[in-house]
Order: C-alpha cells, then sequence, then structure tokens
C-alpha cells in the first residue's frame, strides 16, 4: 500500500482515540439533528398555516359565488334586471376593493435546511384593487427576538459547527508530534514531509468528509429535495470545510505549538467567518446606502395628499387615458363613482411614487450586488449564499416571490377595473373566470446558476489553500529544550 | 502582594507586542463601527425628522371633509432614532418603522429595515456590542487562559506560593493583572467615546444617554468579570495551558455563537406565541361587532337619555355616536390581542435569558439592547404611546361630529370641515423612557449575572485553594 493510504489509515486510527476530535464530532452530530428536526418543524409549521389561509380564501369564494349565484335566481324569479347589483358579493367595488384574495407564497422545501430570508417575509398578502403601493409592506406576525437570533437550521450549523469540526481536527496536525519529538522519527522513514501531512489530511478530511455527506443526505431525504441541487450543496459544504481544515494546516505548517496554532486559528476564523462580513455589510450600506423607508412612505403620503388635493380631476385623467372605460361609466353619486375615483387616484399616487420605487430597488440591488462581489473573499458569505440560493429562500428568490404578488395585484386590479367602472355586477361566471395566484417555481436550473458563482469561489479557496499547504512545508526542527530558568521563559 | 503580582503581570502583557496590536485592531474595530454607527444613527434621524414634517403638512392640508374621511386618510407615526443606535443595534432591523394610525384598526409597524438589506446582513453586523461581546471575551481569554495553567507547566508555581504568597492573594493579583492592561486600553476609549457624544449629539440627547451609557459600562464590566473569572477557574483546574485554551475558546464559541441562537430556538418552543390562525380569528372576532345591533343599542339608550320617541327629534346625529361607540369597542378588542401578542413575545425573551445560566451573553446581549433603547419593549412602548395618540385623534374627529353633524337619525352627507379642525389635532409627541423603566422588563437577566459573578468570587478562591501545583 502506497505511503500515503498507510499514513492515512494510522491517523484514521489515531483520530479515534484523540478526545478532543471526538468531543467536536459528537457535539456536531447533536447540533445537526436539533437542527434538522427544528428546521423541519419551522417549514411544517409555516405550510400548515399557508395551507390553511389558501383554503379559507378558496372556501370563501366558492361562498360568496354560491351567495351571488342565488341572489341571481332570486331576482331572476322576482324579474328584476341582473344588470343592477347592491353592495355585496356581487359588486365589483365590495369584491375587488374590501373583500380581495388573501395569496400565500408556500416556503420552499429545501427552507427546512436553510431558513434564509423566508421567514422575514411575509407569506401572506391580502390582495385588493386600488392599493398598488402598499403590497409587499410587513405585517407578519414573526416573533423579533427569534428572528435576529436568527433560525437554528442546518445551514447555521455547517457554517458555524463545520470550520470549529475542521478546525478541532486540523490544529494540532503536527504540532504536539514536534513537541514530543516524535515527529522526526516518523519522519526518518521513508517518508517525505508532504506524503505524511498529505496523509494526516487526507484521514482528517475524509472523517469530515463522511460527516457532511451523512448530514446533508440525512437532510435532503428528510426535507426533500433534488439530486443536483443535493450535488451542488454537498459540494460546497466540502469546499467550506476543506478551506477550514487547509487552513488549519497552514498554521499548524508554521512550526509552533498547538496552543498557538490554536489561538492563530481561532483569531482567523472570527476575522474571516464573524468580522469581514460584518464589514462587508457596513461597507455595502456606506457605498450604496439604500434610503429609509421613512423617505419612501413621506414620499407616497405626499404624492397622496397632492393627489386628493385635486377633486375630480384625477378621474377626468384617469378616463382620458383609458378611453375604453369612458364610453360605459354611468356618471351620479354612488359608489361605483367613489371605487372609479380611488382606482383613478391610486394609478396617480403610483406613478407619481414610480421613480422613488425604482431609485429604491436600484440602490438596493447596488447593495447586494456589492455585497455579493466583495464578499465573496469570506468563505462564510460564499457558503452562506450558495446554501441560500439552493434552497430557494435567498435575495433573488424573494424578490421574485415579491414580483410575482405584485403581478397578481396588477391582474386582480385589470380584472376588476372594467367591471367597476362600467358598473356590470360580478357575476357567478366573473367569480369562476377571476385570475387565481400561482406561486412561482424556483427551477433548479435557476438555483444552480445562482449558486454555481459562490461554489466555484469556495473551490477555488480550498484548492488556493490546500497548494499553499503542499508549498509552504517548515522543517520539524528540533524541539525546544525544556526551559532551565523559570523566571527567563516566556508564556 | 497582591499589587506586587498585578503589577508583574501587567508589566508582562505590556511588554508584549501581541497585546498592543490586537487590542489596536479591537480598538479600530470599535471606533469604526461607532463611528459608521453614529454616521447611519444622523442619516435615519434626519430621514425620520422629515417625514415627520411631511406626514404633518399633508394631513394639516387635507382640504374639506368628513371628519371620519379624514380618520381613515389616516396619519404615519415614525419611529424615533435612539441615540445609543450607533452602539447596539439590537431588534431595530426586525422591527418596523412606520406605524399607520387609522380609525377601525390597529396595525403592526411597517417596513422592517432587514427586508431592505441584504442575506447576508443576517450574518451579523460591525456594532461596538459586537466587538464589546465577541472580541473583548477572546482577548480576556487569550490573556488569561496560562494565568495558573502556564505557571504550572513551567514549574514556577509551586516556588510562587513557597516564597509565602498566599493562593487567594496569587488569585487576586492575576485577576487584577489581567484585567488591568484591558482597562488602561478600553477605559480611556470609552471616556473618550462618551465626551465625543455628549459633544456632537443634541442636549436632550446626550441627557437621556448619560445614565444609560453608566449602566452599559457596568453592564459590560461585569462581562468581562466574569470572563476573567471563568478564564482563571479553567486555568487553576486545566492540567495543561492547552487544556484551558481550548476549553476556554470553546466556552467563548458556544457562548457568544450558539447559545443565542439555541435559547431563541428552544424560547420559541417552549413560549410559541400566537399563531397566524389564532391572530386571524381574533381580528375576525373583533370584525363580528354587528355595526346594525349597535345602531339599535344606540338609538334606544340616546331615545331613553333625551326622552324622546322619534329618531329625527334627537339632538345628536345617531351615527356620529355610533361612531364613537363603535371605536370604543373595537379599539378594546384589537387592543387585548395585540397585548397578547406583544406578551408572548416579552415572554419568549425572559424564557431567552434563562439560559444565561450557561451562557453569560444571554444576560448580557438583552440588557445591552434594553439600555441603548433597541429592545422589544422599547418598541412595544412606541407602539403603544402610538395606539394611545390614534385612539385620542379618532375620538376627536368622531367627538366633532358628534357635536356638529346634523342631528337625527341619517348620515350628514354634506358636513365637512377643514384646517381649522387638522390643525387643531395635535402632531404625535413621543418622549422615549428612562433608563430605570428599560431595565425593568431584564431582572432575570440582571439576576442571572448577578449569579454568575457571586458563583464565580466564590468558585475561583475555591479552585485556586485546590488547584495542583505540580504538571502532571
Amino acid at each position: 500500500m502506497s505511503p500515503l493510504f498507510t499514513v492515512a489509515r494510522i491517523e484514521a486510527r489515531l483520530l479515534w482515540a484523540d478526545r478532543t476530535a471526538l468531543w467536536a464530532l459528537l457535539v456536531f452530530l447533536a447540533a445537526t439533528a436539533y437542527a434538522l428536526a427544528s428546521g423541519l418543524g419551522m417549514r411544517a409549521d409555516k405550510v400548515e398555516s399557508v395551507e390553511a389561509l389558501v383554503t379559507t380564501d378558496a372556501e370563501r369564494w366558492t361562498e360568496w359565488q354560491a351567495e351571488a349565484d342565488s341572489i341571481e335566481q332570486a331576482m331572476q324569479a322576482e324579474g328584476v334586471a341582473l344588470d343592477t347589483y347592491e353592495w355585496g358579493v356581487r359588486s365589483p367595488y365590495t369584491v375587488g376593493m374590501f373583500y380581495g384574495r388573501d395569496v400565500a407564497v408556500p416556503p420552499p422545501p429545501l427552507s427546512a435546511l436553510a431558513m434564509g430570508q423566508a421567514d422575514l417575509y411575509p407569506a401572506a398578502h391580502r390582495i385588493v384593487a386600488a392599493s398598488t403601493v402598499s403590497v409587499g409592506s410587513s405585517d407578519a406576525l414573526t416573533s423579533p427576538l427569534r428572528l435576529a437570533a436568527g433560525a437554528f437550521d442546518l445551514a447555521f450549523v455547517l457554517l458555524y459547527l463545520l470550520p470549529l469540526l475542521a478546525l478541532a481536527l486540523g490544529y494540532d496536525l503536527t504540532a504536539s508530534e514536534r513537541e514530543r519529538g516524535t515527529l522526526r522519527l516518523v519522519l526518518a522513514q521513508p517518508l517525505s514531509r508532504r506524503t505524511l501531512v498529505a496523509g494526516k489530511l487526507l484521514a482528517r478530511g475524509g472523517l469530515l468528509a463522511l460527516l457532511v455527506v451523512a448530514a446533508t443526505t440525512a437532510g435532503f431525504v428528510l426535507a426533500g429535495g433534488d439530486v443536483a441541487r443535493w450535488a451542488l450543496w454537498t459540494a460546497a459544504t466540502l469546499s467550506y470545510g476543506l478551506f477550514w481544515l487547509a487552513l488549519a494546516a497552514l498554521v499548524d505548517a508554521r512550526g509552533k505549538s498547538a496552543a498557538s496554532n490554536a489561538v492563530v486559528l481561532a483569531v482567523c476564523w472570527l476575522g474571516l467567518a464573524v468580522v469581514f462580513p460584518a464589514i462587508v455589510t457596513l461597507l455595502a450600506s456606506q457605498v450604496h446606502p439604500v434610503p429609509t423607508r421613512a423617505a419612501f412612505v413621506a414620499a407616497a403620503r405626499t404624492a397622496e395628499g397632492e393627489v386628493l388635493q385635486r377633486g375630480d380631476e384625477p378621474l377626468a385623467l384617469f378616463l382620458a387615458d383609458h378611453p375604453e372605460m369612458a364610453e360605459a361609466v354611468e356618471g351620479g353619486g354612488g359608489g361605483e363613482t367613489y371605487a372609479m375615483t380611488r382606482i383613478a387616484r391610486d394609478a396617480l399616487v403610483a406613478e407619481a411614487v414610480g421613480p422613488v420605487v425604482a431609485q429604491f430597488a436600484e440602490q438596493r440591488a447596488d447593495q447586494v450586488g456589492f455585497v455579493r462581489t466583495v464578499g465573496a473573499l469570506s468563505p462564510t458569505v460564499l457558503a452562506h449564499a450558495a446554501f441560500l440560493d439552493l434552497a430557494g429562500t435567498g435575495d433573488a428568490q424573494q424578490r421574485e416571490a415579491l414580483a410575482a404578488v405584485t403581478a397578481y395585484q396588477r391582474a386582480w386590479q385589470d380584472y376588476v377595473e372594467p367591471l367597476t367602472f362600467a358598473a356590470r355586477p360580478f357575476r357567478a361566471a366573473a367569480y369562476a373566470e377571476a385570475p387565481t395566484f400561482a406561486p412561482p417555481p424556483d427551477p433548479t436550473a435557476d438555483a444552480v446558476r445562482r449558486a454555481s458563482g459562490p461554489l466555484a469561489g469556495l473551490g477555488l479557496a480550498a484548492l488556493l489553500l490546500l497548494g499553499f499547504v503542499a508549498v509552504f512545508q517548515r522543517r520539524p526542527g528540533a524541539p525546544r529544550p525544556p526551559p532551565t530558568c523559570p523566571l527567563v521563559s516566556r508564556k | 502582594m497582591t499589587l506586587t503580582i498585578a503589577k508583574k503581570e501587567a508589566a508582562e502583557t505590556l511588554r508584549d507586542g501581541r497585546f498592543w496590536w490586537t487590542t489596536a485592531i479591537v480598538l479600530m474595530l470599535l471606533v469604526g463601527a461607532l463611528a459608521t454607527g453614529w454616521l447611519h444613527t444622523e442619516r435615519l434621524e434626519a430621514q425620520h425628522a422629515e417625514a415627520a414634517s411631511a406626514e404633518r403638512t399633508v394631513w394639516t392640508g387635507q382640504g374639506e371633509k368628513n371628519p371620519h374621511s379624514a380618520a381613515h386618510f389616516g396619519t404615519y407615526a415614525f419611529k424615533p432614532v435612539t441615540p445609543l443606535l450607533a452602539v447596539d443595534r439590537g431588534l431595530t432591523a426586525y422591527t418596523g418603522v412606520a406605524l399607520f394610525m387609522e380609525g377601525h384598526a390597529i396595525q403592526d409597524a411597517r417596513y422592517r429595515p432587514a427586508e431592505d438589506a441584504s442575506a447576508a446582513a443576517r450574518l451579523g453586523e460591525l456594532t461596538a456590542a459586537a466587538v464589546l461581546q465577541w472580541l473583548v471575551p477572546l482577548l480576556i481569554v487569550l490573556l488569561t487562559f496560562g494565568a495558573f495553567a502556564g505557571e504550572r507547566e513551567r514549574g514556577t508555581l509551586r516556588p510562587l506560593l513557597s516564597l509565602g504568597v498566599s493562593r487567594q492573594a496569587l488569585a487576586a493579583g492575576k485577576a487584577l493583572g489581567a484585567a488591568a492592561p484591558l482597562a488602561l486600553v478600553l477605559v480611556p476609549a470609552a471616556v473618550l467615546g462618551a465626551l465625543a457624544m455628549a459633544v456632537a449629539a443634541p442636549p436632550e440627547a446626550a441627557a437621556w444617554s448619560a445614565p444609560r451609557v453608566a449602566l452599559l459600562a457596568l453592564v459590560y464590566l461585569a462581562y468581562f468579570a466574569v470572563f476573567v473569572g471563568v478564564s482563571l477557574l479553567v486555568s487553576a483546574l486545566a492540567r495543561t495551558p492547552r487544556t484551558a485554551l481550548l476549553v476556554l475558546l470553546g466556552f467563548w464559541f458556544v457562548n457568544g455563537f450558539i447559545a443565542p441562537r439555541l435559547a431563541a430556538d428552544m424560547a420559541e418552543r417552549v413560549h410559541p406565541g400566537l399563531t397566524n390562525e389564532a391572530f386571524a380569528e381574533g381580528v375576525a372576532e373583533v370584525g363580528e361587532l354587528s355595526w346594525a345591533d349597535l345602531l339599535d343599542r344606540v338609538t334606544e339608550q340616546l331615545l331613553a337619555e333625551e326622552g324622546v320617541s322619534t329618531v329625527d327629534s334627537l339632538s345628536v346625529n345617531i351615527m356620529a355616536v355610533r361612531l364613537y361607540e363603535g371605536e370604543r369597542i373595537e379599539t378594546a378588542g384589537y387592543r387585548a390581542l395585540f397585548e397578547r401578542l406583544a406578551d408572548g413575545f416579552e415572554g419568549q425573551g425572559r424564557v431567552a435569558q434563562a439560559g444565561a445560566v450557561v451562557a453569560p451573553l444571554l444576560a448580557v446581549a438583552p440588557l445591552s439592547t434594553a439600555l441603548t433603547g433597541t429592545d422589544y419593549r422599547h418598541h412595544r412602548h412606541f407602539t403603544e404611546a402610538a395606539e394611545t395618540y390614534r385612539y385620542t385623534y379618532v375620538q376627536m374627529l368622531n367627538q366633532d361630529l358628534i357635536d356638529n353633524a346634523k342631528p337625527g337619525g341619517t348620515w350628514d352627507r354634506d358636513y365637512a370641515v377643514g384646517e381649522e379642525l387638522w390643525a387643531a389635532i395635535p402632531a404625535f409627541d413621543y418622549d422615549l423612557p428612562s433608563a430605570g423603566w428599560a431595565l425593568g422588563g431584564h431582572a432575570t437577566a440582571l439576576g442571572l449575572l448577578g449569579l454568575w459573578l457571586l458563583g464565580l468570587a466564590v468558585a475561583v478562591p475555591v479552585a485556586v485553594a485546590r488547584m495542583p501545583l505540580d504538571p502532571r
């Protein structure tokens, strides 16, 4: 057997006897089990909530349709013209602007593994006509304390505990052996330094890989994901773990004590995993500041105030823009004119606020882009981005979900508007033909495409560090003699 | 004797180049975090103030309309920015900034800043609190892990004690010697920071912040003392310095990064808040108020009070009175519901604080957010003040209707009022609560922090008394 595999085999046996490694292993496994249970539970709750909402909405819709039908039948029996209607289930004003529809975007299956941004945005929205500006404003019931702390899901375990495990496995690659003096003995055999280190890394890397694959496979089987995402997720995690293991090997190659290694690695971890991402976020908010929502609200309210001052002019303007509706308008007071005025005003406000919203979205996109590019220098940011993209709970997917809801609001308004302006009743057929909301799909191809950038970055980082480890190997050197004069030695 | 040991320890540390550049980095990060936090706070304050004044202009410029229409046009309250936001962001990113106040409804604050930030922002923000809660404890661990274990391994512990130094004096000396260099660096920084804020901030903000900053300093001092204590304890009992370091690093890691998330997760399990369904049910229950029944009740009552037999002979407009009554009833219902929701969140927070038995950060972090005014209780204080204002102004509008609308049983379509009424309603004025109030809901955290200090004050001397003097 080649010396590499011999070394690996012996190292594996030694690892088994090492208490530090065993502890880190147990903690990792326990945390994974808890994380999977917690994540699956959280998702199950959300799915239940979404399903309850969708069912209630569908039932209500059917109820109203039946009511409209029975009212029409009664009217027919009495010989009343079906064109007339009152406030209620046959009025497009009531149904379009007061009742509305409840829509919900269900959490993707893999959100059990990486909750990401899915807990931050409301899953459910009430869609009514003449309220284009307020779609997407949050009214969710998640505890802000829970949001601030973050979810204890598999992504968290892999992002924070996996490095701990890798560093625990690798911080003492050769340091203790060097101190004890046994490294020279081992290297006296026909074995190069490089092969020894490679063999040790192989054993540790193998253990790490085994754990990672077990954790991700268990997660994907329990949560229900497809093979392509599993493959990329596992690849990302393996690269991430390998990065930290290689970093440990690199620090160990300095030739100092194991305790010194532990100190340096702790500082490196803090820097790369905590401080650097925080600095990047900070820089992003300075370089591409997003105006606060207070400014946005002020703009919307000022626009609303101005539009209100114009009295009936908005309606006239609207009808000038939409001549097809002007023909059918039946003038005169009553709820219809009020509904039409509201739609017209809302259109004007949306137009006035449009530039503000666009600037907002632009600055935000710039900020997110900055974080993604500059943040690529931290493997934690890369791995985080990869996990979220693959799970379908990242920035992009949330924007898509919001866009789908906004588009549905538009479709709903387009459906209800003509009826309102023509003062035509909301008939049973109208109920059947009303647009329904379809949550946006999250095709695997898109997820793979988005995650491929971070994944490539992770792979590159891991390979780079391994390269450094291969190149930079200090001679073992003589073990330091025991201190003779205690008062002279340093800590 | 204690002082001599402390001086020697401190001198050794101060001579170490590694101490200086690590503290330099920590200070740089601290200053950077405070500076950027300060700029951010100023920007936010300016935008909120502008938005509030724009809102007032829109409100008073509504034109002539029925008062109840104005109640539905509503008005916004913008959450005030706490002057200490630069120190700790707390929950401000996860609570809304704008609260819409209209008749017949109570809403949650809208637009959480976290929704407008990138996903990576969830990984952590660089604030002074982050530096003080994560970086400084690591520094403490690195400075003190070898206090006893290192001496023991070098073989200098036994000779030292044979010189007649008592174990307790040694323990106290080591503790002081570890704290002194840090204090040398952190105290001037803190004083400078406080002075900078006192100069740069407006006087009311400075006055409001002063007691809170003092209390914050005490809390963080206690936190650092806990870490010094734990380090000395582990160092005394560990076999080798390496074991001490590994145990302490593990403690630091679990305390700083695992415990907060785990505690929040378990708190939600143990103390689940209102589910979406329960909340929707609550809202539906309030909405079940039958306006027709209410009209009958109000009519009956008014007819009896005025002693007339027909609605048209009444001296007030029935619809206006019904609006007033309806608002009163619905507000009571909604308030009860929102109180349940908020109590649920606060309960979760208290359960999470109980985890401080294992990890002191679980006591310190909530105290830090409370003292900087960025915790959930402060958000609730604001929303409740806004709610009181909402009820007041809506009822003022309804009262105007009662006073001036055409008496009788039908809605007065022609009654309209203008700027006189809008301007008569005062703008929403909110004062941030005091420091004493802030600490009010955190008895658990304070108690557990105190317990840690007490426990260590007992455990460290005991451990030092019993520690082995020779390396194994």
